[in-house]
């Protein structure tokens, strides 16, 4: 009896560990990142508001957005962001650590009435390539100065 | 002898957390599922050989937790559609029907009470929590079988034919209220089959307990069970009737018949429908009506006591002729080849499933016809009454004579009573292979490959086949929803912005629109998944949709997976389709990006 006893004792605590070690692997698993890692880009008004993008706008007058990089690359992560209209182009170069969130407001004014196209173009690492890791765009709708 | 018994469970439960952890470490990588399929193998072949009840537990637990230990997030669609209505309640805090309008509650109120108790996430909860039940509906059909045919192994052998059924498995593994109302139903059916046999009060009590737990579960299964135990109690007390048989099969089925009709009424469900063809049929005072017809057909033993022995003569004669068993085979192999086209693609649905999956369905087939023939007899008759009951309103479905979206749905309810007749046609077989440990390996061989081909490639391969490859199966690329898509559906939860009438219009394929579900408690947004406008003179050239196309904002999530494969509108009307090159190329031209991580993108479009 009380070999068995101590046999039932011993699988229990075996049933126990095991039933514990898979539950904990579970929300292990659960917690963390096994998807493939990505980053976010995106581009919000002034307000940071995902509507109301000024989008329709006089020559000269300030087309204000907000540029985000969210780095779910699972590593530390350098991007140059590009931003391209009327042929100028303006750079910045971004480093974000795991999970860093980036944003900055960006101005853009024509000095020609028509339909421009913004490009917001997002590259990994130091170098630019050819094709762009990211890429965006706005259509902006350009009229004469109200006088 | 105890303490062998004990080794006998850890070696199971070995198994089982071997298994588990395989199927959870193929997120990280896919090898792991090579091992996985092997131990299912010898978990089916150990529970048969041995005779082991806690083999069962250990392999509907295993089974029902497939999808949600291999996939990150939920699955498929109806699994999002739980999901939205469990956040509902904890938004609210409410049941009312404005803010819920699912009205099915006992699995949201499980979920949203025990993320409130547990502060864990309500995903991570339904996903683990909702499919272990299963474990009650294996263990349950094990009871009614070894119970109704006083056979243990025809008992193992139903219980494992269900759960390795594709249907079944498609249902429990997903977490949705199937995943709740099938346990819930086997329970409540095998408690009232107790007090059928055996009245006693505490029998009728636990099955009313049951019933109303299904009655707020699910109100298609709810509906199911009475149909089926209209059918199976009737042929039940016809055989084998004493007034006390007769006092509790009806008392289970006005009690749910009443309940049911009054909760459809109340909370205004789909199915309530079958309420109003009852006020049609039945004008008047139609539940009074109802009770009264019902109560003459049970009763009619009672009213003339020779009844029994002239129903039970007449069967048994009946039956004695070969040619009327022959006929009834064939009507069945006519129904099954319907349900095949259905199944197929040929039948009114858009399915294409592929040859593999139809594995299980074609064996289970020809196991139940062997099964038929061996049960059409009095003893068989209560179940074959009970399969008549669904596959009726299947078959006149299918045919599109009762109005219902998708007679699929017929089958996981279907597949219980089949899996006995099957068993019974195994019972048969193996009668004829009298080794223990063949019959052991014919079983778990059945099983492991009804197992793996349930499911689209991707779950147990780990990736998708090539189109023209006899395991391509384009469910693959909806049965996952990555991360990608997630994030883009979270970004436009956090920064869209609703504050006038006129509410941002979110356009996407049924997949992506399930999942959006989730963002859109405060119903600020129109998700729309009927087509993939063409972006170019967006608000000018449409009249169709007017309403919808002239609101303010409008977003368009399209992800990588679409341009292969996309399915847009619901029900009997989805289409399956892709986004092409050139409505790309329209967006590039006529919209404006604002969102992109690399699978997902968000065109944009503001009046």
């Amino acid at each position: 009896m009380c070999m068995i006893m101590q046999s039932f004792n011993n699988k229990s605590i075996f049933l126990i560990v095991s039933i514990i070690i898979t539950l904990s692997l579970i929300v292990h698993i659960e917690r963390i990142n096994t998807d493939d890692p990505l980053t976010e880009f995106y581009v919000l008004t002034e307000k940071n508001q995902a509507e109301g993008y000024p989008l329709t706008i006089s020559v000269g007058e300030s087309g204000v957005v907000t540029v985000g990089v969210v780095n779910h690359e699972f590593k530390d992560q350098n991007y140059i962001l590009a931003i391209i209209y009327e042929d100028k182009i303006n750079k910045h170069l971004i480093t974000l650590k795991s999970s860093e969130k980036w944003e900055k407001k960006v101005n853009s004014n024509f000095g020609i009435v028509g339909d421009h196209k913004v490009e917001f173009l997002l590259f990994k690492g130091k170098i630019e390539s050819e094709e762009p890791y990211r890429r965006l765009f706005l259509m902006f709708d350009v009229g004469e100065r109200d006088e | 002898m105890w303490v062998k018994g004990m080794n006998k469970h850890l070696f199971q439960l070995s198994l089982g957390l071997l298994a588990i952890l395989f199927l959870l470490y193929s997120r990280i990588n896919v090898i792991s599922l090579g091992f996985f399929i092997p131990i299912f193998f010898m978990m089916v072949f150990y529970t048969f050989r041995e005779q082991r009840i806690f083999g069962l537990v250990t392999l509907a637990a295993v089974g029902s937790l497939i999808l949600s230990l291999r996939f990150k997030y939920l699955t498929w669609g109806d699994s999002w559609n739980e999901y939205a209505m469990i956040l509902r309640i904890l938004e609210y805090e409410s049941l009312a029907i404005e803010v819920y309008p699912s009205q099915q509650p006992a699995m949201h109120l499980i979920v949203a009470n025990l993320a409130m108790i547990t502060q864990i996430n309500p995903m991570s909860l339904m996903k683990f929590i909702i499919p272990i039940f299963s474990i009650f509906s294996i263990i349950f059909l094990y009871k009614f079988v070894n119970d109704f045919f006083g056979d243990k192994d025809l008992g193992l052998l139903a219980s494992l034919l269900l759960l390795t059924g594709t249907p079944y498995l498609h249902w429990t593994t997903q977490a949705v209220r199937e995943s709740l109302g099938i346990p819930m139903f086997i329970m409540a059916f095998y408690f009232a089959y107790k007090s059928l046999k055996s009245p006693k009060l505490q029998n009728i009590i636990v099955s009313i307990i049951l019933i109303s737990g299904l009655i707020l579960t699910h109100n298609f299964s709810s509906a199911i069970f009475i149909i089926s135990w209209l059918s199976f109690s009737i042929i039940y007390v016809y055989i084998y009737g004493k007034t006390r048989n007769l006092v509790s099969s009806l008392a289970i089925l006005l009690f749910t018949t009443i309940i049911a009709a009054g909760w459809w009424s109340l909370t205004k469900a789909p199915v309530s429908y079958i309420v109003k063809s009852l006020e049609i049929i039945l004008p008047g005072s139609p539940l009074i009506t109802f009770t009264i017809f019902i109560t003459i057909i049970y009763a009619v033993p009672y009213f003339f006591p020779i009844f029994n022995d002239v129903f039970k003569k007449t069967f048994n004669g009946f039956f004695s002729f070969k040619i009327i068993k022959v006929l009834i085979i064939i009507i069945t192999i006519g129904l099954a080849i319907a349900s095949t086209e259905l199944v197929r693609g040929k039948l009114f649905l858009i399915l294409h499933y592929p040859i593999p999956m139809l594995f299980n369905g074609f064996f289970m087939i020809i196991l139940s016809l062997v099964g038929l023939y061996f049960s059409l007899n009095l003893r068989g008759l209560p179940i074959l009454f009970w399969i008549v009951a669904i596959t009726l309103p299947f078959i006149l479905s299918i045919f599109r004579i009762i109005p219902f979206g998708d007679p699929l749905r017929f089958m996981d309810h279907l597949y219980i009573p089949l899996a006995i007749v099957s068993a019974i046609g195994l019972k048969q077989i193996f009668m004829n292979i009298p080794q223990r440990g063949l019959q052991s390996g014919i079983i778990a061989m059945f099983a492991t490959i009804s197992l793996v081909t349930a499911f689209p490639s991707v779950v147990f391969w780990g990736s998708m086949f090539e189109k023209g490859n006899m395991l391509y199966d384009d469910r693959g690329y909806i049965i996952q929803h990555d991360t990608s898509e997630k994030k883009a559906i979270d970004w436009i939860g956090n920064y869209y912005v609703f504050e006038g009438n006129s509410k941002p219009v979110f356009f996407s394929d049924n997949y992506v629109t399930y999942a959006s579900k989730s963002i859109n408690l405060k119903d600020g947004l129109i998700l729309d998944n009927r087509h993939l406008p063409n972006p170019e003179n967006f608000y000018k050239d449409d009249h169709t949709l007017a309403r919808v196309y002239s609101n303010k904002i409008s977003y368009f999530l399209i992800t990588e997976r679409m341009h292969k494969y996309a399915e847009f509108a619901g029900g009997m009307r989805h289409e399956r389709s892709f986004v092409s090159k050139e409505i790309i190329e329209q967006f590039n031209e006529h919209s404006n990006l604002i969102y992109d991580d690399g699978s997902a993108k968000i065109y944009y479009i503001q009046k």
